[in-house]
């Protein structure tokens, strides 16, 4: 079945979600920090007067990276009627492929398992396909 | 007497009618007689010709050059009156006078007539479409001081005043387009002592009505939808709840009964309530009349909590009267209260004790509600803390200070209040060489408590947005304000901080 992507990049990892979650991409503005909130929750930001949660991938990731890694853009996705936004480093572009092309990850990969659909090899890159339901519903309180 | 000739594809026959008529005014001129009529042409129910008498004080030339001036004129045509004209027409005139004035009295009265109406125009608009206006209204201020700032950089002085201009012009313009959605419930609740009035005297009751906090405001939306359940839970009160007059003198109960209808802020919501000072809700009789419905298992009834019977009511088809009247007793209704009530995401619970009355509350969440708030600053992250929560504000030196049972406390006026520090509280770095510490004191439906922030900002009016359901775990914030450089503030729920 054929797919389409977008890949992002964290910390030199590249990684791909489904393009029908994506509603955008915003530069990084001011993030209003929410005291006391779940520890991946980087923030709130004003999206045209919305106001939309910011989460951080590494954290629900487990990545490790630089304490004072800076991220530079956005990705706002719409999730069950909810806006929120993901941090990352560059937008790199929409992938076409077809599902045989995904190679499954394999089961001793720790943390990512149930996080998502596999790794896709294109060209030299490395994508992580990120499945966001998945992650979505590891983050439900 | 002028005769103005529009262009045939004119758009707007009206309004380019009133452009002529507001012109003869500005010039000075009085407007005697039109034809057709004034509402006519209000109404556009003309050609492509008016006729207009007209006194005025400037010369034929002069007039028709004006008014060709407008737009979508396409001629003008100006006749003096010679004073021949007049003598010429003054008999005939005499003879029609008594007509042409009463005419003109009646075109007097409509267009007072029509100004009345505009006053109560209103228009209805999809509340989707304020929201959408909401959020660009705020990006508008957001592009205006980003603006503001490029020029105060490149030290561009020329736009100042224009710019200035530009601030004012969106203030006012975010100001109405706050207050578009919210009305006061005075709105509804102006129709109920006409109402109470009425059934109370078919019915052969006294009831007098009380009504308070009828400024509060809310969403417009709910208002329109409130009124309904409201009359009907009045009349429910004043047939069901109310005793005829004997039978409230012989319970030694004032001869007058009381419905009390309030409504106020609570939280993040608006509480109305409707309380009444009659004979209650009966229990057994509604527990009866569930078992007999086989809604309920007779064993389970002694078990069950008075709230829990009485929420029988709300089921429709639902009605302990024997009898219906024309006001109530058809049991439909308390479920149509209900399922009004649950459309605007509320709640309705009762109260009620036997012969003391019976106090229906309604509880409605604003999803979109202005509340005024004071400003603070932790951290440089703006908060906002509701006004109708706040005492006072406090500066007090460390001094003041005494520890109690382990609990930082102060004495204000007599009183021992527990001080929260906001710091403490978010997990961030207390400030070292602060002698002095600026405190909100707040009060809670049991208690009061000061709450130590780093700076008051002032006073604001916010809208009240939800922070989504990721952060609905957050108990300290009710909730999230976009303010107007853009900044987002969150709102402190002061009733969850001092649980916390």
């Amino acid at each position: 079945m054929q797919k389409e992507i977008l890949s992002f990049e964290i910390s030199n990892q590249e990684f791909g979600i489904d393009v029908e979650y994506v509603e955008m991409v915003i530069e990084k503005e001011d993030i209003t920090p929410v005291p006391n909130s779940r520890d991946f929750i980087e923030g709130i930001v004003n999206l045209r007067g919305r106001i939309v949660p910011v989460f951080d991938l590494t954290k629900i990731l487990d990545l490790d990276i630089d304490e004072d890694f800076d991220f530079d853009s956005i990705i706002i996705m719409k999730h069950e009627k909810e806006e929120l936004g993901i941090l990352v480093n560059k937008v790199n572009n929409v992938i076409s492929f077809n599902d045989e092309e995904l190679d499954i990850l394999p089961a001793k990969s720790g943390k990512f398992i149930g996080k998502v659909n596999g790794v896709l090899k294109i060209n030299n890159r490395l994508i992580v396909y990120l499945n966001l339901e998945k992650l979505f519903e590891s983050i439900e309180i | 007497m002028i005769n103005v000739r529009f262009d045939k594809n004119v758009q707007l026959k009206a309004a380019r009618a009133f452009m002529v008529l507001h012109k003869i005014d500005d010039l000075g001129g009085e407007v005697v007689y039109t034809n057709p009529s004034s509402q006519d042409i209000e109404d556009e129910k003309f050609d492509l010709e008016i006729e207009l008498g007209v006194i005025i004080n400037v010369s034929a030339d002069e007039l028709r050059d004006n008014i060709l001036g407008i737009s979508e004129v396409e001629s003008v045509a100006v006749n003096e009156f010679e004073t021949s004209d007049f003598e010429k027409q003054e008999k005939k005139e005499n003879s029609e006078n008594t007509i042409t004035q009463q005419k003109s009295n009646v075109t007097v009265e409509n267009s007072t007539n029509q100004k009345k109406k505009i006053q109560l125009q209103s228009v209805r608009v999809d509340i989707e479409k304020l929201d959408q206006l909401m959020n660009l209204m705020a990006e508008l201020v957001i592009s205006r001081s980003r603006i503001t700032e490029t020029l105060r950089k490149y030290e561009i002085k020329d736009v100042d005043e224009s710019l200035a201009n530009l601030s004012r012009i969106t203030l006012d313009l975010q100001n109405i387009v706050m207050k578009i959605r919210m009305i006061p419930i005075a709105f509804v609740f102006n129709r109920f002592p006409r109402v109470v009035r009425d059934t109370a005297k078919k019915l052969n009751k006294e009831v007098n009505l009380i009504i308070e906090g009828e400024d509060t405001e809310l969403d417009r939306t709910v208002v329109d939808e409130i009124g309904d359940p409201l009359i009907h839970l009045i009349r429910n009160s004043i047939d069901h709840g109310i005793e005829p007059v004997d039978e409230r003198i012989k319970k030694g109960k004032p001869k007058i009964g009381t419905i009390k209808l309030s409504a106020w802020h609570e939280g993040d919501g608006v509480v109305i309530s409707v309380e009444d000072d009659g004979k209650g809700l009966d229990r057994e009789v509604i527990a009866n009349k569930a078992i007999e419905k086989g809604l309920v298992d007779p064993s389970m009834v002694s078990t069950m909590s008075d709230e829990e019977i009485f929420s029988f009511i709300f089921l429709p088809g639902f009605s302990t009267k024997n009898k219906a009247t024309d006001l109530s007793g058809r049991g439909v209704g308390m479920d149509v209260v209900k399922t009004v009530v649950e459309s605007l995401n509320g709640s309705v619970t009762i109260s009620s004790k036997k012969d003391i009355g019976t106090k229906i509350i309604i509880r409605l969440p604003l999803t979109l509600s202005i509340i005024q708030v004071l400003l603070v600053t932790i951290d440089n992250y703006v908060y906002a803390i509701p006004i109708a929560n706040i005492d006072t504000t406090q500066k007090i030196t460390d001094g003041d200070i005494r520890i109690v049972q382990g609990n930082e406390v102060f004495v204000l006026r007599g009183e021992v209040i527990p001080l929260i520090r906001l710091r403490d509280v978010f997990n961030m770095p207390k400030i070292e060489d602060s002698l002095t510490e600026k405190v909100v004191i707040v009060k809670t439906a049991n208690r009061k408590y000061g709450v130590v922030v780093d700076n008051l900002l002032g006073q604001d009016d916010i809208v009240i947005k939800s922070l989504g359901k990721y952060l609905n775990s957050v108990k300290e914030f009710s909730g999230g304000a976009i303010l107007g450089d853009g900044r987002i503030a969150l709102i402190l729920d002061i009733t969850n901080l001092n649980e916390l």
